[in-house]
């Protein structure tokens, strides 16, 4: 979330599309009703179903999955032509007047960008960046006339996208959508502000990146970022998933979104200086930290053993020489080329789509440990295998204590961190799970002493100073990733601010030579010398906007908008009176407001407000996506229909499939319906069917289809069907509703089948795992499954 | 929420007890409870029957099968074992799509019937605060209080004992707000005495009525003298659509049978007792010989 | 008078074994129901209900009670239903009502084996017992039935119930203090034939022909 939960309650419209939160963040979706019953706002629900979040939303309406980009590029384009933006903010805080170098095009009727290598199946990027000046700073035309000006190009690019065709795309008849069209580009006022509601509807498709992507597009141009009730906000959906996102939860990152080791890059020098962007525009340009973070996370991590003669240890750290994720882990292991796998707090067989292949893939491991509060589907994943007989994966199943049997802190998706205490005793024999990583890692440690090894030196040197070595606690984690001083800290007149051995105050004082250590520098400031601050409650809102500064920390600095410093004009003042956040004080030549600064707080207003680019400035034109500096639409790469925009170019041209016998795609003729796969409210992934309490709310697989199709196979309420697609099946009690209605795309009629996932063959109640019949498909930016809108056809099972 | 007490449960005073005379009322005044529930903020999240069950210790029947399968419900309705259940129910109005999901429980009349019905002197309770609820060492296990009941709420037990929600009287005798309340994460579910919870309703009727529900209602029927569970229905004119009847009054076949058929039954009885009595001391027995004897 | 004397003496049957067997299955249960009946119809009769087992208990031994009760009806009826069926005498009986309660039989068409009396109430009972069953199943499984259903039968139930009730008290004064001579023939069997000469001299000449 770029603004916070509490924050939704200033909203003057609430758009709530891939996602539903009044089923998957209730708590969360108070505020949206706050915002509505003490300000009017409206609350707008886009969703291939009529869930729980339309039952109580002032408009609906239902689109087919995987054509939100085409409802995307509809709004865009009636904000451009209606010049409905909001020009001052676009010009001074976009990059709209950015001129963009001619070897940029798009062509619609192939539907590709320049520089596609079919062969590779990617773009070469470097054909889309800006015109650069002899400085390196980016050409720019304020009257954002230049036909390459990037305001120019999104004109051009997104005027296919008229109401006629995003009704043929989408289902949803134009004037429908003018509607809403109408009231989501009145949020561009100075004094009104649009939020927008998101989750796994919009990341789970081959282009949900870009999805994402058009819907900053679109609250740039309405002005709508960095303003209290605007923003895009990602709504997280485990308690803990933004701390473990943080906490480099994903191949891709190390902790605090630094970059791991790369193999062309064999110095400490080379991965800096790749990692470290250079201007191109007034920006502070705060990436230009890298190296601090980088170093000071080494330190973090082997003390004095990262010197600078070693390169602060660099060494220790593998090299990379391709990113893997989840996709290419699934891959390899089903490819028989890995040796073991722990998981812990996962279920990766339930969670990834095609589970015959997965299962497949965990039957050629020799081992894997389920560090787990549950005996998971993925413990027992031969069930899932056609011939177990064959299999010798040993599994060890170590049990986990839950939430609530151990300390720890939250990351919400507000980026708000709170501490939480432990309520109970874990069962039985299991265990936190900090102490089950102190056992391993000093067991482990203990066998490299004694035996040696290839390379034990980042084993053996590795920072472990915890009071227990065997079980290291919550707090004690948490001071080593705040940071703390190597050697005494002195400002620019020589004044000591931090002394050696004391706790940081925040990673502004973060260095590159060594003198600080910090796990984690984003969180720096958590836990200074002061005390705990996750674990502060205090409840005062002095703005009044639920700001809460006292109540607990938000990464960063304690900031709760980011980009805060938009929601005053370019020259500093509110936009409006209504929207006051954070504004210039010429007398005392300095930022003031409500929040922390999200910029320097002494940097002239000039400088723009998107301080983790290069350009400063928010962008409508995204180079750096592998797959477009432009959201296109794109078909789900199993689609009932022809791509209207351009047949030759059906799907992202990008994306990541893979080939294997267990890979297959399916057709319309055989394979009529669109699928998608969601959650319920009552329960939590494929926990609570563990526990009998929320076993009942809803205890049985279903599937939901328009009252029409049920009526058209002749099944009605209660009978038994199976959904069958290219990869499986996956049966369930059928649900005729009126809340999903057939549409009509581009003249055809498109029937979409909605398939809950949480069951499997464990727990208090059972039933199928809705991934057996999902495809192996990936978004190649954030390597996430297309688990919204596939093809499958509906069976009616016998009693 | 607001903070009502009702002074502790021992000390709660009593408005009704059911086949007895009316306590006296004037010992202990209390405020009449209630608990509003805001349908137009409402996400069907089950939290409160969650909470419900669990507050009250209660093990809710687990429906699995083809034949318990009940959708997006949790079962077809209340259960001994389950005070409250979310209903679920798709209607299309001239407005669209309706979804209407309503949290369903005892309403908590201020004339209930199934204390009216209820024929065991103190099986049934109304304390001061409006908060009816059983004793089930007085019950004597008739099922009666259903037949009574406008709202078909109570439940019986294996030893047909009934069953119910009873505004968890031990939470609100503490001054602690009923579980489904502390629960609710949308605030869709409000607290307080009976006059606040209308003006709260009523404001947010307002709102309703702005935001294009012209008919939208507050559901507090007069037929049993209104209710401790009240609701903002956005669609007022349809309150079958919730599962709430339209007109709720106790039936008049409950009251005719405790009312008229009571006496009729008393002068029945006790006449043809007196008339045999009667015929006993005017006439005698109708003895034999009589007419044999004068033969002779 | 001797020959007075000696019908006082000679015992007729009145009703067979089987006859009594079945009145006292109806009859017993019978009791059980009208009492814990009524202390359930009614809290001023409550104070009964400990006499009968308990609150609980009773309620529960009612509907038990009930289950006997009936098939001791339909004993009944099959036994009776063609005994009871009334003739054009029985109508002038009760026209003239008011001299059997005077006593002045004599001022009466001569009357069978049953008084028109007997024979309505033994269509009350027949009659009732249908209607106590059938409600009192509703009753009992109250969720099985459409609330109205239940309420009716509720209603239905306590109507029968003053009704048959009251033919009970008739009945019971009737066949103790009323009509003196005439509880014999309920345990015993038997009764003195002055008394069936008496009150059933239709019966009592169809018996000495035989």
């Amino acid at each position: 979330m770029t603004n916070g939960w509490n924050d939704i309650k200033n909203a003057d419209l609430i758009l709530v599309m891939g996602g539903n939160p009044a089923e998957n963040h209730p708590c969360g979706f108070k505020w949206a009703i706050k915002a509505r019953q003490e300000r009017g706002a409206k609350i707008i629900c886009v969703d291939p179903r009529f869930n729980r979040t339309a039952a109580v939303s002032d408009i609906f309406l239902q689109i087919r999955p995987g054509s939100d980009i085409a409802f995307m590029g509809g709004l865009i384009n009636y904000v451009l032509q209606n010049k409905k933006y909001n020009e001052e903010y676009i010009k001074h805080f976009t990059n709209a007047a950015y001129i963009v170098k001619d070897t940029y095009s798009f062509d619609p009727q192939t539907g590709l960008f320049s520089g596609y290598d079919p062969e590779k199946r990617k773009y070469d990027q470097s054909l889309w960046g800006y015109e650069l000046d002899e400085n390196g700073t980016a050409k720019k035309d304020m009257t954002l006339q230049h036909p390459r000006c990037v305001l120019q190009l999104m004109k051009e690019f997104y005027s296919r996208y008229t109401p006629e065709v995003v009704e043929k795309l989408t289902g949803i008849p134009k004037d429908k959508f003018l509607e809403v069209a109408k009231l989501i580009a009145e949020t561009s006022a100075p004094d009104k502000a649009m939020t927008h509601l998101y989750a796994l509807g919009w990341t789970h498709h081959s282009t949900g990146t870009q999805l994402i992507g058009s819907m900053a597009i679109l609250q740039l141009l309405l002005g709508n970022i960095g303003v209290p009730g605007g923003a895009i906000n990602a709504l997280r959906g485990h308690a803990n998933v933004q701390g473990m996102t943080d906490l480099a939860g994903e191949g891709r990152f190390l902790p605090g979104y630094l970059r791991p080791p790369r193999a062309d890059h064999q110095s400490l020098k080379d991965h800096i200086q790749a990692n470290t962007p250079k201007a191109v525009d007034t920006s502070m340009n705060f990436w230009s930290n890298y190296g601090k973070f980088y170093i000071s996370l080494l330190k973090a991590w082997y003390g004095n053993s990262a010197t600078p003669e070693n390169e602060f240890a660099y060494h220790y750290l593998p090299k990379i020489e391709k990113l893997i994720s989840m996709d290419e882990i699934l891959d390899r292991m089903y490819k028989g080329k890995m040796e073991g796998f722990v998981s812990v707090g996962m279920n990766i067989l339930a969670s990834n789509p095609n589970v015959r292949k997965i299962a497949e893939g965990l039957g050629k491991l020799k081992w894997m440990v389920v560090i787990d509060v549950f005996e998971t589907e993925m413990a027992g994943f031969w069930k899932y295998v056609d011939d177990s007989s064959k299999i010798k994966t040993e599994v060890f199943l170590l049990p986990a204590a839950l939430f609530a049997e151990k300390e720890g802190s939250f990351t919400n998706s507000g980026r708000v961190i709170k501490w939480k205490y432990k309520a109970v005793d874990p069962p039985g024999e299991a265990k936190d799970e900090l102490w089950i990583a102190g056992q391993l890692w000093m067991r482990l440690k203990n066998l490299y002493k004694k035996e040696g090894g290839k390379f034990p030196d980042p084993i053996l040197n590795l920072t472990w100073n915890f009071q227990n070595p065997y079980y290291p606690t919550a707090e004690e984690v948490l001071r080593e990733m705040n940071g703390y001083a190597l050697a005494d800290l002195t400002d620019d007149k020589g004044n000591v601010v931090v002394k050696k051995g004391e706790r940081l105050p925040g990673f502004g004082v973060l260095r590159d030579d060594g003198t600080t250590a910090c796990g984690m520098w984003l969180y720096s400031g958590i836990f200074p010398q002061s005390g705990n601050r996750a674990k502060s409650t205090d409840l005062s809102d002095p703005s009044g906007l639920g700001v809460y500064p006292g109540y607990g920390y938000s990464w960063p600095a304690n900031r709760r908008i980011l980009y805060n410093r938009a929601s005053a004009d370019p020259s500093g003042k509110p936009w409006s009176e209504k929207k006051k956040y954070l504004w210039w004080n010429e007398a005392e030549g300095k930022w003031v407001g409500y929040d922390v600064p999200d910029i320097k707080p002494d940097l002239t207003p000039d400088y723009g407000p998107f301080i983790m680019l290069p350009e400063g400035r928010g962008r409508l034109f995204c180079a750096p996506l592998v797959d477009g500096p432009f959201p296109e639409h794109y078909e789900p790469f199993e689609s009932p229909v022809e791509n209207i925009l351009h047949p030759k170019t059906p799907h992202n041209p990008v994306v990541k499939i893979y080939k294997s016998d267990l890979d297959l795609l399916g057709k319309p003729d055989e394979f009529p319906y669109v699928a998608t796969t969601y959650r319920v409210v009552e329960h939590f992934h494929y926990w609570t069917k563990h526990i009998y309490g929320t076993s009942v709310l809803v205890p049985n697989m279903f599937i939901e289809i328009p009252e029409e199709l049920a009526k058209e196979l002749g099944v009605k309420e209660g009978d038994k069907v199976r959904v069958v697609t290219a990869r499986g099946s996956a049966e369930g009690y059928v649900l005729p509703t009126k809340r999903i209605k057939p549409l009509t795309i581009n003249g055809k009629k498109v029937y979409t089948v909605g398939i809950p996932i949480h069951w499997g063959n464990e727990g208090v109640v059972k039933g199928a795992l809705a991934n057996m019949i999902t495809p192996f498909v990936w978004d190649p930016n954030s390597q996430t499954p297309e688990f919204k809108g596939f093809l499958c056809r509906l069976e009616k099972v016998k009693a | 929420m607001a903070t009502v007490t009702t002074e502790g449960t021992v000390g709660l005073g009593l408005r009704r007890v059911s086949a007895s005379k009316s306590p006296d009322q004037s010992v202990k005044q209390a405020d009449q409870l209630a608990i509003l529930v805001d349908i137009s903020s409402c996400i069907g999240c089950k939290a409160c029957e969650a909470a419900c069950s669990q507050w009250h210790d209660l093990k809710p029947p687990l429906n699995v099968g083809q034949q318990a399968f009940f959708g997006y419900q949790s079962g077809p309705g209340l259960a001994p074992n389950l005070f409250m259940y979310m209903r679920f129910q798709e209607e299309e109005t001239p407005n669209g799509l309706v979804w209407a999901i309503t949290k369903y429980q005892c309403m908590h009349c201020a004339d209930p019937g199934c204390l009216k019905a209820c024929p065991s002197p103190g099986a049934i309770v109304q304390y001061a605060n409006g908060v009816v609820d059983f004793d089930h060492s007085k019950c004597i296990g008739c099922k009666f209080c259903l037949s009574g009941c406008p709202f078909d709420v109570p439940r019986y037990d294996a030893n047909n004992k009934p069953w119910k929600c009873n505004f968890c009287i031990d939470r609100v005798s503490a001054g602690l707000e009923p579980m489904c309340v502390k629960t609710c994460p949308t605030n869709a579910l409000h607290f307080g005495t009976k006059e606040e919870m209308l003006i709260r309703a009523n404001k947010l009727l307002e709102g309703l009525k702005k935001r294009g529900f012209e008919k939208a209602s507050i559901y507090d029927p007069p037929g049993v003298g209104g209710t401790g569970y009240i609701y903002l229905l956005p669609h007022g004119d349809k309150p079958e659509m919730y599962g709430l009847p339209k007109e709720a009054s106790i039936s008049p076949l409950v009251s005719l049978w405790k009312g008229p058929l009571k006496l009729i039954g008393s002068i029945v009885l006790w006449g043809t007792l007196l008339g045999a009595f009667l015929q006993l001391i005017l006439f005698g027995p109708i003895k034999v010989g009589k007419k044999h004897k004068k033969e002779e | 008078m001797e020959e007075v004397k000696n019908l006082e003496e000679i015992e007729v049957e009145r009703f067979s074994a089987f006859d009594r067997f079945v009145h006292w299955l109806t009859a017993i249960p019978f009791v059980y129901l009208f009492l814990s009946g009524l202390g359930m119809y009614s809290p001023k009769f409550a104070w009964l209900l400990p006499f009968l087992g308990g609150k609980e208990f009773s309620a529960w031994l009612h509907k038990w009670a009930g289950v006997v009760f009936a098939v001791g009806v339909f004993l009944m009826f099959l036994r009776w239903a063609n005994d009871f069926v009334l003739d054009s005498d029985d109508i002038r009986w009760l026209s003239n009502v008011k001299h059997y309660i005077k006593g002045e039989e004599e001022k009466l068409p001569e009357v069978g084996k049953y008084n028109a009396g007997q024979k309505i109430f033994g269509w009350m009972v027949f009659l009732g017992g249908a209607l106590f069953l059938v409600t009192g199943i509703v009753m009992w499984f109250p969720e099985s039935f459409p609330v109205n259903i239940v309420r009716l039968s509720i209603l239905l139930h306590s109507l029968a119930f003053i009704l048959v009730g009251a033919g009970f008290i008739v009945h019971v004064y009737m066949g103790t203090v009323g009509v003196p001579g005439s509880l014999s023939g309920i345990i015993t069997g038997k009764v003195s034939a002055l008394w069936a000469m008496h009150h059933h001299p239709k019966w009592f000449r169809q018996i000495m022909r035989r």
